[in-house]
């Protein structure tokens, strides 16, 4: 199902000429109005007109999350504060966050690309929309709300946690349709399954949307499977307004990024070169439909490559692959590098391993991986356990070539938070 | 294999296992919601893992649904394992009699404890050859308890 079907499935021409002249029309409005901007193109020598095609995209200067931060509370706002209708901040877990001002042209279009998105998996006005992210100065709730009104959902605020209230709307209201983080569906699951029901008979969920957390298709597995449920995988980020920024379609092969508001470009996390099509990198944003706060090649820190190949679906909009990770997810233990995600996926693919983890490094560079049990799989044999503790760490050493201490954990006895989980805690005295 | 050598699913004694990482207070959290449910423990023995990071707890109780019911409910990984619960008597060479009898059998004991219930020995024997070793202890005459019969002798007020 589309939304909208011209756009949605427009030839590349189309789809370029828009972003050349949409881009070209960012740059005018930040020479003119973005001090921050101004003097970046100063450095560089960049000048609107310089910029001749979508390649020129290169010659433009990137933007940090540490500029965001900088340029804090409104220094990359351009326009008046009458025109201003909504601000967020991007989680700042140490220092100041990031401020995000948005006008109403700003509003309309993250609701109409969330719109998108919803009908892009099958959604329609007759689901009804349980939305268990955080309401407040994060994006995800509130971006994704508006964009389920939009498309004429029953769109329930929920907000995060609270499990028993969660279950008790999705009963008496008949929720088909959830938003939630990997971790708290998972954990939401257990809940379920502690009061003696079947997450995939006993509630009526028919589409989970998961985001806001990278997780593997493994995990993705793991979550259609206990609720019965198609689970697709968003990706958004405040900085860009925050979710919806992409979606799964329903051949649940990688994100297409809606690139009529977005310039994408994977770059090589160190020279900073642009990648060639299908090569891993980092990716990087361009905003080109925006008023209040246009941001040029913003370094997401996210780690993906494009799928060159066209979608089934007929959607001409770019798609990335699942996220690697984030760059600055990556630990260094015993120097190896590794990803968390790559931690995961061996769990995941273990029978009788629950829904939980952490990565505890302590001491000197001891990486401890606890791990849930699955409460169904446990059947009383020490020796059962004693093998599946040798085979992840057997598995996980193969993987990171770091030999981990691991623990097995009841089911439930990891903390859940109801934001991003935590997967890595750093105790280490180095 | 005669249908009255196998014992049917209600009147199997079960062990309960429980999941127990290895720090101060579980085994205090599994029996109190044991006694909240007003299940007694008739046994109950701890079995270290690898590395002494965690355990299994086994009990063998009075009431099996309701001890299952409310460990899971206290968020316990749980699992039942069905044993033989075997009279013996309390005499010298009486528990080499029987397990010289098992073995002659070639049956494998997996796990074999026993305790003292109203001045009984009862044997708890765990073993994957059930109707086998049910064979066996029938012939030479041990009693094998039914679920029902331990709930009976440990609700006896003793003494």
């Amino acid at each position: 199902m589309f939304w909208e079907k011209d756009i949605e499935t427009a030839s590349r021409q189309t789809l370029s000429q828009l972003q050349f002249s949409r881009l070209r029309e960012t740059l005018t409005q930040l020479s003119h109005k973005s001090e921050f901007y101004q003097k970046k193109f100063r450095e560089l020598g960049v000048t609107v007109d310089s910029v001749r095609s979508l390649d020129d995209v290169r010659r433009l200067p990137f933007t940090t999350s540490a500029d965001l931060r900088a340029q804090y509370p409104d220094k990359l706002n351009i326009v008046d504060k009458d025109h201003l209708l909504r601000l967020h901040t991007s989680s700042g877990t140490t220092g100041k966050p990031k401020a995000l001002f948005f006008s109403r042209k700003d509003i309309e279009i993250l609701t109409n690309n969330f719109a998108r998105c919803l009908t892009m998996v099958g959604c329609t006005s007759k689901d009804v929309f349980q939305n268990m992210m955080t309401y407040g100065l994060f994006t995800g709730a509130l971006m994704s709300h508006y964009g389920a009104e939009r498309v004429g959902m029953l769109a329930i605020p929920a907000g995060p946690g609270n499990s028993e209230r969660q279950l008790m709307l999705m009963q008496d209201f008949g929720t088909t349709v959830a938003h939630a983080t990997p971790s708290y569906a998972l954990y939401f699951a257990n809940f379920v399954e502690k009061k003696g029901l079947d997450p995939a008979k006993d509630i009526s969920l028919r589409i989970l949307l998961v985001g806001a957390e990278s997780y593997t298709e493994e995990t993705r597995r793991k979550i259609e499977k206990t609720f019965d449920a198609d689970v697709f995988n968003c990706y958004g980020l405040s900085e860009m307004g925050g979710p919806g920024v992409g979606f799964e379609c329903t051949a649940k092969n990688g994100i297409h990024l809606w690139e009529d508001t977005y310039l994408i470009e994977i770059i090589d996390p160190k020279t900073l070169e642009v990648l060639p099509p299908g090569e891993v990198g980092e990716l990087v944003i361009t905003s080109i439909n925006r008023e209040a706060m246009p941001i040029l090649r913003y370094r997401t820190g996210d780690l993906t490559r494009i799928i060159p190949e066209p979608c089934p679906c007929g959607r001409t909009h770019i798609r990335v692959d699942r996220l690697k990770g984030r760059a600055d997810d990556m630990i260094i233990v015993k120097g190896a590098n590794i990803y968390p995600q790559q931690i995961e996926r061996v769990l995941m693919e273990t029978e009788g391993v629950g829904r939980n983890y952490l990565i505890q490094l302590q001491g000197l560079d001891e990486m401890i991986i606890k791990v849930e049990l699955d409460a169904n799989a446990f059947d009383g044999q020490v020796s059962k356990l004693e093998s599946m503790e040798k085979s992840i760490t057997e598995r996980i050493r193969a993987e990171v070539q770091v030999k981990p201490v691991v623990e097995l954990l009841a089911p439930g006895t990891l903390p859940v938070s109801e934001g991003k989980t935590k997967r890595v805690i750093d105790n280490r005295s180095l | 294999m005669s249908n009255n050598l196998t014992e049917s699913k209600e009147t199997e004694v079960k062990l309960l296992s429980v999941f127990a990482e290895n720090k101060p207070g579980v085994l205090a959290k599994a029996t109190q919601a044991l006694a909240a449910a007003q299940v007694s423990i008739l046994w109950f023995k701890i079995i270290d893992g690898a590395g002494d990071k965690y355990g299994i707890i086994r009990f063998l109780v009075d009431h099996t649904q309701e001890g299952i019911a409310a460990l899971k409910n206290s968020g316990f990984a749980i699992a039942t394992s069905p044993i033989l619960a075997v009279v013996a008597d309390d005499t010298p060479g009486s528990l080499s009699k029987l397990t010289a009898a098992l073995y002659e059998g070639k049956v494998d004991i997996r796990n074999g404890s026993g305790y003292y219930l109203n001045r009984q020995v009862v044997l708890i024997i765990e073993t994957q050859q059930m109707d086998a070793a049910r064979a066996i202890l029938n012939q030479l005459g041990y009693k094998i308890l039914t679920s029902a019969e331990i709930k009976a002798l440990s609700n006896k007020k003793c003494c």
